[in-house]
């Protein structure tokens, strides 16, 4: 078999409720600050009052340069900002960037501008002018001309662990030596659909997202979006780039059980972080930290600790940042990877907040309320989604040799 | 990688030869008397959209198609890979109707994980239990193409063995909207393909290389240098393209030029496809079985990625 090239992490990029750039983000999600507020917008009044991860003072002519930010939606907009702002701590040039893939992640694209246009209902003016715009992939095509990219580009609509895999093909084409620099991202504008229907499912909290505390009561929509830098070492460090993190091993498996339920014994969750442990080479024992995927909804916290606690055998520190930001759909374990970055790069985790009374049936140790300093060589981001598309993908703290 | 299984799908004429021969379709055609019941016995499937009912079908009859090829295998080591356009927005609209025009607190919740992006990979996995990975990609003409490339990676990467991969457009109401934009009439193909592929060499055909990239407005002519590249190579017997947007045009023109140079049989199928969006390009991977040798298939969205691979058939059986 040919050499394998190491595939690191030279910057990130993000959009969310509590900062509109990654350090922003990442400082937010150290102090346990919150970014859910109460849903005003019109067409979110059917149901409530409720509360979401709104990005409310997002300002897409501050970011948006080529494309014309009032003719493209809104997931385009939160996603060409997060690559810029990847772009910006990669240091990258231009003549760089452009030769990158990008592989993108999402769970309902554009769907939102054609499908859930309120005023177009209720016999107003529409937004008729953005309906080419809503093609699935537009946002994929939108960012591809912002920065002029000429690598492949894929949409992967793997619903909310759509990020995690974005990341991985990403890895394949540079571990492989198809490439040598690659965009991963995740992305979701706040969507109409997934709050009514998470509504209907009865998945949404009153108004509080409490990740494994014994009076969780479900998860809060969210809008965001995230980027990865992905390079191989060798193009990284002959420009002298800043290393993150080093990728080094996933696992994916699929549920085959129910299209919305956790299958009862988390066997794909677990088949997916055993897979992962495998193909980075390591043991159970080495893993440090994992950023949960923690929605909060009674199911899916028991589900994953469940699975953790069968597997590892042992209380792996475990937080989850959707009790500060909400659950950002396709951007979510895009995001959640800057934070497995960070963690192993810092050392230190953040925080599950809202956490308050422990759940014997979901028994973790969630690093509740305050982040907590410790040594991070491996960090693992979990992530689950409808369809039972299971991904669980592990950072390292980069080291040269 | 080798293509060990196909199941289709489509409306009857749609076949090799109407493919060949540039027949133009008209508006937008169906399968004939499709009912999910013939393909799959499996609970509730009625109630699903018909996209996912489709796909559902067409890999019933892929993995019969595979026989024991595919059933020799463990299901954490099978992937299932589908390539969709437009299906969630018809979803999508019903559930949203419901909620604005009934009610937000009673509509169908089933309506509305239908409206997810990788319902219909996520139903093809349950179905047929299916616990290695299920994925979706959604890239226009291209989903088809690049959801084979995406299982062709994994299998590479010994995440699975075999794969299967659908293309799959269902063409109800909201995407009949969306892709005329209410403007002229739309000619597409209603249905959806499968295909099994892995490493094993006993294969209707190997797909030899896919070479994806992308393009903009300004610089169409990249499809153009990429398609001049691989043509002269030399060794395809075979080009189909057509995708419906202005770049058959430059491809056209391009082969109008050049056809003097290239011993190439040439099938433009923009006429004989339409609009089919991900079944673009799986009309014309499936239409390249039936010709002799190796072909390039030249697929394009209007705006952003295309793809050109090389597929080298074994002439097996005729497959439509």
């Amino acid at each position: 078999m040919n050499k394998l090239n190491r595939v690191v992490v030279t910057g990130t990029g993000a959009i969310t409720s509590v900062g509109q750039n990654s350090q922003d983000f990442w400082e937010s999600c150290l102090k346990g600050k919150s970014g859910i507020s109460l849903i005003e917008k019109n067409d979110l009044q059917l149901v409530g009052p409720k509360y979401g991860g709104q990005i409310l003072d997002f300002d897409a002519s501050q970011f948006v340069k080529v494309n014309d930010y009032k003719k493209i939606g809104r997931g385009s907009n939160l996603l060409i900002a997060s690559i810029y702002d990847a772009i910006k701590n990669a240091n990258l040039d231009s003549d760089t960037y452009e030769k990158a893939d990008l592989f993108v992640g999402t769970t309902m694209g554009e769907i939102s501008i054609e499908t859930t246009d309120y005023n177009r209902y209720m016999g107003m003016s529409s937004s008729e002018n953005l309906l080419d715009q809503s093609f699935l992939y537009t946002v994929l095509a939108n960012a591809c001309r912002e920065f002029s990219l000429q690598g492949e580009s894929m949409l992967i609509a793997n619903a909310c662990s759509a990020g995690n895999y974005a990341i991985i093909e990403g890895y394949e084409r540079i571990r492989k030596g198809e490439q040598s620099i690659c965009f991963t991202a995740g992305e979701d504008p706040f969507s109409t659909i997934a709050y009514y229907g998470f509504n209907r499912l009865k998945a949404i909290a009153a108004s509080k997202c409490k990740p494994f505390d014994k009076n969780r009561d479900g998860m809060l929509v969210a809008e965001g979006a995230g980027c990865l830098v992905l390079e191989e070492l060798e193009h990284a460090k002959a420009r002298g780039a800043n290393i993150l993190a080093e990728v080094t091993g996933y696992g994916v498996s699929c549920d085959a059980y129910h299209i919305t339920a956790p299958h009862p014994e988390s066997a794909g969750v677990i088949q997916a972080m055993e897979k992962a442990i495998a193909k980075a080479n390591i043991e159970l024992e080495d893993i440090d930290y994992i950023s949960a995927h923690g929605t909060g909804t009674p199911a899916n916290d028991k589900a994953e600790s469940f699975a953790v606690n069968n597997l590892f055998k042992r209380k792996v520190p475990m937080s989850s940042i959707k009790s500060m930001i909400g659950h950002s759909m396709g951007a979510a374990s895009l995001l959640e990877a800057i934070v497995c970055c960070n963690a192993v790069n810092q050392n230190i985790a953040p925080p599950t907040i809202n956490f308050e009374t422990v759940d014997e049936n979901c028994e973790v140790d969630c690093i509740p309320n305050e982040a907590r300093q410790f040594n991070i060589e491996y960090a693992m981001n979990n992530s689950y989604a409808f369809g039972g598309a299971n991904s669980s993908v592990i950072f390292k703290k980069f080291r040269n040799n | 990688m080798n293509i060990i299984g196909v199941g289709k799908v489509l409306p009857r004429k749609i076949n090799s030869n109407y493919i060949k021969n540039e027949i133009q379709i008209d508006g937008i055609i169906e399968p004939e008397d499709f009912d999910i019941k013939k393909y799959v016995k499996y609970k509730g499937l009625r109630s699903l959209t018909k996209a996912t009912n489709l796909a559902i079908a067409s890999i019933s009859e892929a993995i019969n198609d595979a026989g024991e090829k595919y059933n020799q295998h463990s299901p954490n080591r099978i992937g299932v890979f589908v390539g969709s356009t437009l299906n969630p927005t018809d979803a999508a609209s019903h559930f949203m109707s419901d909620v604005y025009e009934a009610s937000a607190d009673f509509v169908s919740p089933l309506k509305f994980s239908s409206s997810v992006l990788n319902n219909i990979s996520g139903w093809a996995s349950i179905v047929y239990g299916i616990t290695g990975l299920n994925s979706t990609v959604i890239s226009g003409n291209l989903s088809g193409i690049d959801a084979l490339k995406m299982a062709t990676s994994y299998i590479n990467n010994d995440v699975i063995d075999i794969a299967i991969v659908t293309a799959v457009e269902g063409n109800e109401e909201g995407s009949i909207y969306h892709l005329s934009n209410n403007t002229h009439n739309v000619n597409a193909i209603t249905g959806a393909i499968s295909v099994i592929i892995e490493k094993n060499d006993d294969s209707y055909a190997t797909v030899n290389n896919i070479c994806s990239f992308q393009h903009y407005e300004k610089n169409r002519e990249k499809i153009i240098r990429n398609l001049e590249q691989e043509l002269k190579i030399g060794q395809c017997n075979n080009l189909i393209y057509g995708s419906v947007n202005s770049n058959d045009e430059l491809i056209s023109d391009f082969l109008k030029s050049n056809v003097a140079d290239y011993d190439i049989n040439i099938i433009n199928t923009s006429k004989s496809i339409g609009t089919s969006n991900s079944l673009s390009g799986f009309l014309k991977l499936i239409t390249s079985l039936d010709l002799e040798g190796e072909t390039l298939i030249v697929e394009t969205n209007e705006v952003g990625n295309d793809s050109i691979i090389k597929i080298k058939s074994r002439n097996k059986v005729a497959t439509i």
